[in-house]
């Protein structure tokens, strides 16, 4: 197995030297550091597996670190640890996002013992999420989606002339191409397997990955770019943390571009869900504040800018 | 509609239809193409369709949903028919004023009016509005007339008279001989004279031949193919029966665009709805003429524009283009002879064999005739679709029909043919619409996309942007696109982002000659127009990117600074609040400031301010 | 037959004939790399252009595609092919820097260091494997998957293919040895990770082949 990294923080010099000597002992890759800011710049550098973090620093209390520490890297566990413990503060702390919350001064056998269950709990969930990734590239959420799948090709005859046509339909259905879905339609059709995936990554309609729940496409036809879609494009990107073609992690969100979609008078113009909108850079934000999680999409209600105010 | 049992037979239903139509009825047509449609034009229908209800109108007043009338910039558009009054940016609210008014009362609603910029004046009449008025519609004239879901509307106006005369009284000689007299040519771009494509076609051998409609409108800013599926899709249909008669074809594909739903619809919709009335399928209208016409969608894939690449698809496979020859004339489809034209080609037709070649060929220049559409779009005040006789100078079409350049600014140039076209400047706007004339000044006719650019446009950003437009779309197949667009792309992004060096425009040049003269496809061969045509008529913004490190249009990121003019800047706040960074702060009514470290350049702030305070500043690198 | 000229020479060839099969019959050099004898030509790589002349037009053509025909003329020395050719190399190197064909060839034709950023590919793509498994074996074991400046050349999946026979023809067609047998013997897979194929390495040669 590789080597765990954790990332140590406390301003004194005794408790970092000896929580060092002990975490490495038992063969974690332990890096020391004495200011939040420290550990902060250190978050992007590496793969972080636990974040063991002293209420003692000098430039950030360790609660308002935890949440720093999330913004950038989610599901980083995170030990507070507090010279003066309290019940209140540990509260916060949980409440705040913490794995845990010890007293500075506690054994080493207690040390070691809340290390293994953060790290535990944090390999047991990538493992989780590795395994759920796997499942939705390779196969379907629901079994009936293979007898979507057949009806799907018996409508198109079982030619293999219809293939663009099949794999469209499938898509439209699932919302991408699961592998099992294409080694399905290879088989029934008869065509090698290599044929089908050739096709399905040629063509840009095809997404091999799971996409969101909303779609948004950005138009990037010339009358839209000139009339400032890149700058669009950028402020989506910016809002939502993806590259065009990506979807947020938690599946809301798949961020594409399309070249032209025929409404160069309304450029630059925006599509999420089939709901066309005429978009200037900084209303993207409240455009999307529209689709959060759990409010349902747009779908008819008006779009963002009235027509007068685009023009 | 009845079933149509032979030619004279058509005369009858139309006769039937025409009968049972008031010709003084009021018709309200609302526009739903998808330009309309995008900005409210289903809900206009529904009011108006609401309104009637209500009124107890709906027995005596038709409400029309059309495909698009052209004026896309004004949409939603409500006509008033007979009296041809055109109403523009309708919302729904509107509806019960304009029937009070112009419906059950005999007058207009002032303010929905179009208003000439130049005098001011409201003009009520569709007819006399510019935009229309310079125009000549050939193949969009019955688009907001007819119900494109109806074929009784399109047999109403005449439709399929055509078909009916070439099966009763033309030969399939007779019919390629009317095409060849005309002077069509292709409106997808080649240009290949369309009778001798057919003729070719004809006389290949072998007993099983396709024909294929190509509506893979790919052309960026080109959305004219869409529009004539979606507003008379039958006109299509009927060049595609006249075109199998003539070429002898029994099977007919159509390859329509992905992003395109509703054309799909209609036009489907139109093959069931002809196959009902025997005017598809087997033993057409009493003849022993057969066709089926199969709907193939793309995949979302430009390259599938190409003829060979778009063979492939149908066939299912990826869309990589082969070599020609063998022309799919000759081996096509399952290597079979194969006809492949585009949906304004095939509308044309129709309106050919109706009036005679004769009769096409006297619109036009000498080599180029007929009219053509464009979708004229961009930095222009009238954006939307427009058909124009060929020969037409750019400066009329976008100066006279499209109203010039908005807010002041100044033209900079028209791009025209999409990613294998080029830029034509203001020097060269006399030129007139022709394919010769065109490809002469470095662009090409194309599918009929015209981008007007203004002074704000940086048309070394253009020529990229078209560079890695052609570069994702490159099929990968053939070294010169693949790897030289790539190249192309590397250097004209070091050029935008200030890391130009001496000896990059050449560099370009010289990319540009191998693309062009060593590519497979035609993409390839024609990718670097946009780059070349740009460097020939707009070097010195080239040279100021590479050698001052200066982007004169002011586009380019990384040549830009905003910062705020303090003289006039009244501390309103609003670029405050457009920013999405808080790169500017200020107290109300003090001048604000532009933190240069926050600051991501988006521009927010210089398109919000009404005082024109933020001043987006070309700067020089060292 | 059909008569045509090809550079200062007549030569005269059974129809049907491409040019380059004709300059190779004259012993005339023309360079290719996504062309094998039996193989159907693609024209993809596009080393081969030559220019063509007829009925007063000229244009640049791929010989491996373009068949001849009566009273054309070739011609495979002028400025502008060279022109070509160096670049379709230049191109191709950058592309694959360690390539030794490449290499070799750009040497042969005065191509220096590309003046593009390096990449770091092993695979042009031209296709040679893929359409010797397709028409050779006739297994289709792999493909071409992407496209555009993506374009790689892969079993479904990137993982194994199911189909593959181990029969190695495409790592013998391949122009840049990008397959390579070696790899399955050290417990690589050839198109990804077949366990089955059995590789051996042969005692007088030492090349690997497979006896599965």
């Amino acid at each position: 197995m590789n080597e765990l990294n954790i990332l140590l923080a406390t301003a004194a010099d005794a408790t970092r030297a000896r929580m060092t000597e002990l975490l490495e002992g038992e063969g974690y890759a332990v890096t020391p550091v004495g200011l939040a800011s420290d550990l902060v710049a250190m978050l992007s550098e590496r793969g972080w597996d636990l974040v063991l973090a002293s209420d003692d620093l000098p430039d950030a209390g360790v609660l308002e670190l935890t949440v720093q520490v999330h913004g950038h890297a989610e599901g980083l566990p995170v030990i507070a640890l507090a010279e003066h413990p309290s019940i209140r503060r540990a509260v916060e702390a949980v409440k705040r996002g913490a794995h845990d919350y010890l007293e500075t001064s506690l054994s080493d056998s207690e040390l070691l013992d809340a290390v293994a269950a953060a790290l535990e709990m944090k390999l047991e969930l990538l493992e989780e999420e590795r395994r759920v990734k796997e499942r939705r590239l390779v196969s379907f959420e629901d079994l009936k989606s293979l007898e979507a799948i057949d009806s799907i090709m018996e409508k198109h005859g079982f030619r293999e002339s219809r293939l663009v046509g099949i794999l469209q339909d499938i898509q439209k259905e699932l919302r991408y191409l699961p592998q099992d879905a294409l080694r399905h339609v290879a088989e029934r059709l008869g065509v090698p397997l290599p044929r089908v995936y050739s096709v399905a990554t040629f063509y840009r309609a095809f997404s091999l990955k799971p996409r969101g729940r909303h779609i948004i496409k950005v138009c990037v036809g010339t009358a839209c770019h000139v009339r400032g879609a890149p700058k669009v494009l950028e402020e989506f990107e910016r809002t939502l943390g993806v590259l065009a073609g990506d979807t947020t992690y938690d599946f809301e969100y798949t961020l594409l571009t399309v070249n032209c979609l025929g409404c160069c008078a309304l450029g630059p113009v925006v599509v999420i869900d089939d709901e066309y909108h005429s978009v200037k850079p900084w209303q993207t934000e409240s455009l999307l504040a529209r689709l959060q999680p759990g409010q349902g999409a747009a779908r008819g209600e008006s779009p963002v800018t009235t027509m007068d105010e685009a023009r | 509609m009845r079933r149509v049992e032979d030619s004279s037979d058509l005369k009858n239903v139309r006769a039937e239809i025409l009968a049972s139509r008031d010709p003084e009825a009021v018709t309200v047509a609302v526009c739903c193409g998808t330009g309309c449609v995008a900005c409210g034009g289903r809900q206009v229908a529904a009011a108006f369709r609401d309104e009637l209800d209500s009124r107890g109108l709906d027995s005596n007043v038709r409400l029309l949903t059309t495909g698009c009338h052209g004026f896309c910039e004004r949409g939603p558009l409500v006509v008033i028919r007979p009296a041809g009054i055109l109403y523009q940016r309708v919302k729904p609210e509107d509806a019960a004023e304009i029937l009070d008014t112009s419906v059950e009362g005999d007058g207009v609603v002032e303010r929905l009016l179009y208003v000439d910029a130049s005098t001011g004046e409201h003009i009520p009449h569709e007819r006399d509005v510019p935009f229309y008025s310079n125009q000549k519609r050939l193949v969009l004239d019955s688009n907001g007339i007819i119900d494109p879901t109806s074929l009784e509307d399109y047999v109403a106006v005449g439709g399929y008279g055509a078909l009916a005369q070439a099966l009763t009284s033309m030969t399939p000689d007779d019919v390629i001989e009317s095409v060849k007299e005309s002077g069509l040519r292709g409106r997808g771009g080649g240009g290949f004279p369309t009778g001798r494509k057919w003729e070719l076609c004809r006389k290949a051998a072998g007993d099983t031949k396709y024909l294929i409609c190509n509506a893979d409108e790919g052309d960026p800013g080109a959305y004219m193919d869409r529009s004539i599926l979606e507003g008379n899709p039958h006109s299509v249909l009927e060049g595609m029966l006249i075109g199998a008669y003539a070429l002898g074809a029994r099977e007919g594909y159509i390859y329509v665009r992905q992003e395109y739903p509703l054309a799909v619809n209609h036009f489907s919709k139109a093959l069931r709805d002809a196959e009902e009335a025997g005017l598809l399928g087997n033993g057409i209208l009493g003849t022993d003429f057969s066709l089926s016409v199969t709907v193939s969608r793309g995949g979302g894939a430009f390259v599938c524009g190409e003829e060979t690449a778009l063979m492939a698809s149908v066939e299912g496979r990826q869309g990589r283009p082969r070599p020609r020859p063998p022309y799919p004339a000759e081996s096509g489809l399952w290597g079979c002879p194969t006809n492949i034209n585009n949906v304004e080609t095939w509308a044309n037709v129709p309106r050919i064999v109706e009036k005679g070649g004769k009769w096409y060929a006297k619109m036009g220049t000498a080599k180029s005739k007929g009219s053509k559409i464009f979708s004229l779009v961009g930095k222009v005040i009238n954006t939307g679709l427009i058909e124009v006789p060929m020969g037409m100078s750019l400066r009329q079409i976008v100066f006279d029909i499209g109203g010039g350049v908005p807010g002041g600014k100044t033209f900079k140039a028209v791009q025209s043919g999409g990613p294998s076209g080029g830029c034509i400047p203001e020097s060269l706007l006399d030129l007139p619409v022709d394919y010769e004339a065109l490809a002469e000044a470095g662009a090409i006719m194309g599918s009929g996309g015209l981008i007007v650019m203004d002074e704000d446009t940086c048309m070394v950003d253009v020529a990229r942007y078209f560079v890695s437009f052609l570069e994702e779309e490159s099929c990968g197949k053939c070294t010169p696109c693949r790897e030289g667009l790539r190249r192309m792309g590397e250097i004209l992004t070091d050029i935008i982002e200030a890391r130009g060096k001496p000896g990059d425009i050449e560099r370009l040049e010289e990319l540009a000659y191998v693309i062009q003269e060593a590519s497979l496809c035609g993409l390839g061969t024609t990718a670097p127009n946009p780059v070349l045509t740009t460097i020939r008529y707009f070097r010195d913004e080239y040279e100021s990117h590479v050698i001052e490190k200066r982007c004169p249009a002011k586009v380019c990121k990384a040549m830009i600074v905003y910062r705020v003019v303090a003289e006039k800047c009244t501390g309103c706040q609003r670029c405050v609040k457009a920013c999405p960074v808080e790169a500017i702060s200020g107290p109300r009514s003090q001048p604000h400031n532009v933190d240069l470290d926050k600051c991501i350049k988006c521009g927010a702030c210089y398109e919000v301010c009404k005082f024109d305070a933020i001043a987006g500043d070309a700067i020089y690198i060292e | 037959m059909v008569t045509f000229k090809m550079n200062r020479r007549t030569l005269k060839v059974e129809e049907g004939t491409t040019v380059l099969e004709a300059a190779r019959d004259a012993g005339i050099y023309i360079p290719t790399l996504c062309y094998h004898p039996a193989l159907e030509p693609i024209g993809a790589c596009r080393l081969c252009i030559v220019e063509l002349s007829q009925g007063g037009r000229k244009s640049h053509v791929a010989a491996c595609v373009t068949k001849v025909s009566e009273g054309i003329t070739v011609k495979t020395d002028t400025e502008a092919v060279a022109k070509i050719r160096r670049t379709v190399l230049e191109l191709l190197i950058a592309r694959c820097p360690d390539v030794a064909i490449l290499r070799e060839l750009g040497e042969r034709f005065g191509v220096g260091e590309p003046s593009f950023p390096l990449g770091e590919d092993v695979c042009f793509l031209c296709g040679l494997c893929v359409r010797a498994c397709r028409e050779i074996v006739g297994v289709e074991a792999i493909g071409f998957a992407q496209r555009g400046v993506d374009s790689e050349v892969l079993p479904p999946f990137a993982t194994q293919s199911a189909r593959c026979i181990s029969c190695g023809t495409c790592t013998t067609i391949c122009p840049a040895r990008t397959f390579d047998l070696s790899k399955v013997d050290a417990g690589g897979g050839l198109h990804g990770e077949k366990d089955d194929v059995r590789v051996r390495k042969c005692v007088v040669c030492d090349e690997h082949y497979s006896s599965s």
